[in-house]
């Protein structure tokens, strides 16, 4: 790791040399102007029933909140995000945990939460707005052929009632 | 003295018979015009029949003005030779015709005056309607073109495309050469009107001596197979110097015979004339001058028309060729015949659009071009045309370059990535879609760190994956790059500022009027 860093950063100062238009994207300058961009962003134009921003001074570590979609088992509840980014962001995908308890099939026990968009499939074109609604998206419709929690799938399959029974209870329990 | 007047005599006698068409022709013109220049000339020669002596000192003036202005004229050695040689030949007045002309008027003072004067009616009204008819079929034929060029006729591309592989001498010319051959018609008669002042001879002669002179000229320009304007020329002054080699009594020059004669007239017959003649006079001597400077101007019209008539054939061309690159897109049915059928479309429609883009750039300058009319501007009316031909050349380049990037609007675009505004640079993927150098280079690098070794990288946009050499750099050398190139190949773009700034103007103007439409 330290050598490919070095290597790496002998590669930006040949670039710097050669070009005063070169900046290296891996600094935190780079990635904090594009964290810092998505955050105007998010106020200009949030979306639906999500809200996010910066927890304290920290620029790579964000707490979003979620509310409940109508209409399912999480309607009213209201869901608290931890979003931490990486240094090298948008080329590594952030990280996000659900701080409230939810009883999903594709969130694990810890709150992490499994997607597609957030591991192999991450493109740096992707934002904290896209990630969020991606996230809203699974709370309406659980992906059980990609669960994280195989009982949670197997009650989702099995018993679709007693699943959003549960899920609603665990709702009202953590979420309000 | 007596020899050569009893010589005169004896050639006198021919003439008889030929004066008694010429005062009914003067006649019949003078009862069909009304014009106040024809009217203005007619009443000076009118004066000239009435005093002996008045006639006498006008044919004199006109005989010093044609020696004076052979004498300055531009023209090759060769007439320098022949006019001195007039001048001293004057005590052998046959050989020449205009030497014939005191020895005619010093034999009229007593007997012929009035057909002398007559013949020279004749001359000056049949040239005038000569160079008038001439001068319109060149005009009409012009603006008959000129009026075609929004929506260019499709024979006349056809024609200029065949016109330029074929030879000039095959069958069927173009509408351009048809125009080029009425500009020597037109050129002939306004710079060697001349020719048709020295001679006292019946008009029919004179045409069919012409009309040789002519074919004579066409039969040149053909062997040479060139027609721009300074080789026209030449070969004119080269025609001219062959005939006088040849010995044939021809006096040509680069002025207009008939503009010296009545300037003669005009100097010597200012007491004479009323007001409305002198300044009818002055203002015909001024549409001469004004005529002999528009042949320039409008030469350089009928070139770039003719440039613009070989654009839209190559366009024409340009467009036919992309149809089959489509077919086979279309009959290649891979994994990504859908997205491949969908690129090819894009890369039509992306080279019709460049096409067009062109096509209007040209359209300007040509408008721009119909404009100048002024003699002041004339240099700038020779730099707008190169700089068309240059714009042209740098357009066609581009257009192969960036066969495969896709026109995108700079000023509303950020990367996907860095969401910054992107600049001049900006690298394109095989699907369209575009991102900026600096964050192609930390994908590459990334993917490089996590020891991935693929030949593609994904799109951020689509995902869709593109080989390292389907990526395009725009503004730059527009040549695919490779993995192990990139650095070294914009490290190189960069360090050349003149190729890089070539590359980049072009796309600034395009750029500039997509935010204009």
């Amino acid at each position: 790791m330290m050598i490919s860093g070095g290597g790496g950063g002998g590669g930006k100062s040949s670039w710097s040399s050669s070009t005063s238009s070169w900046v290296p994207t891996t600094s935190v300058s780079a990635s904090g102007k594009r964290i810092q961009r998505e955050m105007v962003e998010l106020n200009n134009d949030p979306p639906p029933d999500c809200s996010a921003g910066p927890k304290g001074d920290n620029l790579y570590h964000w707490i979003a909140t979620i509310i409940g979609t109508p209409e399912t088992p999480y309607q009213g509840g209201i869901f608290f995000l931890d979003i931490k980014f990486p240094i090298d962001y948008p080329f590594k995908p952030p990280e996000v945990v659900f701080k409230t308890r939810i009883y999903h099939c594709n969130v694990d026990p810890d709150g992490r939460v499994s997607m597609g968009i957030l591991k192999d499939d991450w493109s740096p074109a992707l934002t904290i707005t896209k990630v969020l609604l991606e996230v809203r998206s699974i709370m309406t419709n659980p992906d059980p052929y990609n669960a994280v929690v195989p009982g949670i799938a197997h009650l989702y399959s099995g018993d679709r009632a007693k699943h959003d029974d549960i899920a609603a209870e665990w709702t009202v329990r953590f979420a309000k | 003295n007596s020899p050569p007047w009893h010589l005169h005599c004896q050639f006198l006698d021919f003439p008889f018979c030929v004066p008694l068409l010429p005062p009914q022709v003067c006649n019949a013109y003078h009862d069909s015009r009304t014009d106040q220049n024809t009217f203005w000339w007619l009443e000076a020669l009118h004066h000239a029949e009435q005093n002996k002596d008045f006639s006498t000192e006008l044919i004199r003036k006109i005989e010093e003005a044609i020696s004076g202005t052979s004498n300055n004229s531009k023209s090759s050695r060769v007439a320098s030779r022949i006019s001195i040689k007039k001048v001293a030949e004057q005590c052998n007045p046959v050989r020449t015709d205009i030497n014939n002309i005191p020895y005619l008027v010093m034999s009229n003072v007593l007997v012929y005056s009035f057909r002398s004067i007559s013949s020279l009616k004749y001359q000056i009204q049949t040239g005038l309607d000569q160079l008038e008819a001439s001068r319109k079929t060149l005009l009409d034929q012009l603006l008959e073109i000129d009026q075609t060029m929004e929506k260019p006729n499709e024979e006349n591309i056809e024609c200029v495309g065949k016109c330029r592989n074929c030879q000039p001498n095959c069958d069927g010319p173009c509408a351009l050469c048809e125009l080029d051959i009425l500009f020597q018609d037109y050129e002939a008669r306004l710079f060697v009107l001349k020719n048709e002042r020295g001679r006292i001879i019946s008009s029919a002669e004179e045409a069919v001596d012409f009309q040789k002179k002519n074919l004579a000229l066409n039969h040149f320009l053909s062997k040479l197979s060139q027609s721009s304007h300074s080789s026209t020329v030449s070969d004119i002054s080269h025609e001219e110097s062959k005939k006088r080699n040849v010995g044939q009594r021809v006096v040509v020059s680069k002025s207009a015979s008939e503009l010296e004669l009545i300037l003669g007239v005009l100097n010597y017959c200012k007491s004479r004339l009323g007001r409305d003649s002198v300044s009818a006079a002055t203002k015909h001597l001024h549409v001469f001058e004004g005529m002999r400077k528009q042949f320039g101007h409008t030469r350089s019209l009928a070139l770039a028309q003719a440039q613009y008539l070989r654009a839209h054939d190559e366009i024409k061309m340009a467009v036919s060729r992309l149809h089959p690159r489509e077919n086979e897109d279309d009959k290649s049915l891979d994994d990504l015949g859908e997205n491949e059928l969908a690129a090819a479309s894009s890369n039509f429609s992306h080279d019709k659009f460049m096409s067009l883009t062109m096509l209007s750039q040209i359209k300007g300058k040509l408008r721009y071009l119909k404009g100048l009319v002024q003699s002041k501007q004339k240099l700038q009316f020779e730099s707008p045309n190169s700089s068309l031909f240059t714009r042209e050349t740098t357009a066609m380049s581009n257009s192969t370059e960036e066969k495969g990037a896709l026109l995108s609007k700079t000023d509303d675009e950020t990367c996907p990535i860095c969401q910054e505004k992107l600049g001049k640079q900006k690298m394109v993927f095989q699907c369209g879609h575009v991102t900026c150098c600096k964050c192609l280079f930390a994908m590459t690098e990334k993917r490089l760190q996590n020891n991935k070794l693929h030949n593609w990288v994904m799109c951020p946009t689509c995902r869709q994956h593109t080989d390292f050499g389907n990526i395009v750099l725009m503004h730059g050398t527009n040549l695919p790059i490779l993995q192990c190139c990139i650095e070294l190949t914009v490290v190189k773009n960069l360090k050349h500022p003149l190729v890089f700034k070539a590359h980049m103007e072009p796309r600034l103007k395009q750029s500039q009027e997509e935010s204009c439409g």
